[in-house]
């Protein structure tokens, strides 16, 4: 069984695996970053995707792995090749930031970018994942799974 | 019966419940240093979130809402330190109703006299534990930043007092959260008493 700190390398190396590809909506451009960060006892798992208007938007998600309650797949009805896990956590313990730079009005014109900051905490978190490996959902679930019982073993000493 | 066999079973049974119990001390028995990690792992959960004190800390209308953008729980000579850093916006603003808040309390767990949940806004994400000391031994200092629209940041100096209560932020939002940290506290305290009275 992997440890923790093997655990996220995994992911990690899973996550990275969207950059380059397209995101699976039609105005996304290419993923330039993703990936995980450990700061204990949460997870970081971020993304940066260029969309087609020339604007960036850059996604961190904060969690405690002890927080989840179930991971399902976003689509499993299609052949998209970038698809979403839903992790569900319990609620208000997740939080999704959102940073967004656009060009306006001129292109190419740094001075007239405006940056902007979404802080949201739903209770299911979206993971980007490359779909189109059919074994990737199950993979990621499973290390994110392992993960969680690895953290709740840790978190117990005062526990009950 | 045979003897023999009878007493082979009551070692067998005495044997075993003393891993039992053992085993169910060991869940507590964490080191000073174990233990302000794993109160510090706590506050480490409540970095990014949000809670709107209760009363009226602030006042001139400016927003409550406290953001928390940093919390660390560290062994501080014969004292332990509480440093929470703060902000009324999740982002910095460069105009007169935004601000930071710099707190660091220092405080001997030995002099600990109560732990309880204080009041809550139960939809947010933190609540807060307050932590109730023999006389004002808790040492708290205060610093406070604005900035103007030049960016530059203001501040108008270290405000320490001396105080009988502290109060540290907890993810309220996982329920166990807070017996878990009360549990620590006072293991904490215990350990910090048994160590604090040679005579």
């Amino acid at each position: 069984m992997l440890t923790k700190e093997e655990t996220i390398k995994y992911i990690q190396k899973k996550l990275k695996e969207i950059i380059d590809f397209e995101g699976r909506y039609p105005e996304m451009g290419k993923y330039t970053e993703s990936g995980i960060s450990f700061n204990d006892p949460k997870i970081s798992i971020f993304r940066q995707v260029n969309y087609k208007n020339s604007s960036i938007v850059e996604t961190t998600i904060d969690f405690n792995p002890v927080h989840i309650t179930d991971i399902t797949d976003g689509h499993t009805n299609d052949d998209g090749t970038i698809g979403y896990l839903k992790v569900k956590v319990v609620a208000k313990t997740g939080m999704v930031k959102t940073f967004k730079t656009e060009s306006d009005p001129q292109p190419n014109n740094f001075n007239y970018w405006s940056k902007s900051t979404t802080n949201t905490q739903p209770t299911e978190l979206l993971i980007a994942y490359l779909k189109s490996d059919g074994s990737n959902f199950t993979k990621i679930k499973k290390a994110l799974e392992h993960l969680r019982d690895l953290c709740k073993a840790e978190d117990d000493p005062f526990g009950n | 019966m045979n003897t023999n066999k009878m007493k082979k079973e009551i070692f067998l049974y005495l044997l075993l419940l003393t891993s039992f119990s053992s085993f169910a001390q060991e869940k507590t028995m964490l080191t000073k240093e174990e233990t302000i990690n794993y109160i510090n792992k706590k506050l480490k959960e409540c970095e990014g979130h949000f809670r709107t004190p209760d009363g009226s800390a602030f006042t001139g209308g400016v927003a409550k809402k406290m953001h928390y953008t940093s919390l660390s729980f560290n062994a501080d000579g014969d004292r332990v330190s509480l440093s929470i850093n703060s902000s009324n916006y999740s982002e910095r603003k460069y105009t007169s109703d935004y601000f930071e808040r710099y707190t660091t309390q220092q405080f001997n767990p030995s002099q600990i006299l109560s732990i309880t949940e204080g009041a809550s806004d139960k939809s947010e994400p933190l609540g807060i534990i307050i932590i109730k000391f023999i006389s004002n031994s808790c040492i708290s200092k205060q610093n406070v930043y604005w900035y103007g629209s030049d960016g530059f940041g203001n501040h108008d100096g270290t405000k320490t007092f001396s105080v009988k209560e502290s109060g540290l932020v907890f993810l309220s939002a996982d329920p166990s959260n807070f017996n878990k940290i009360k549990k620590a506290l006072e293991h904490l305290r215990d350990m910090y008493k048994a160590g604090d009275d040679p005579f």
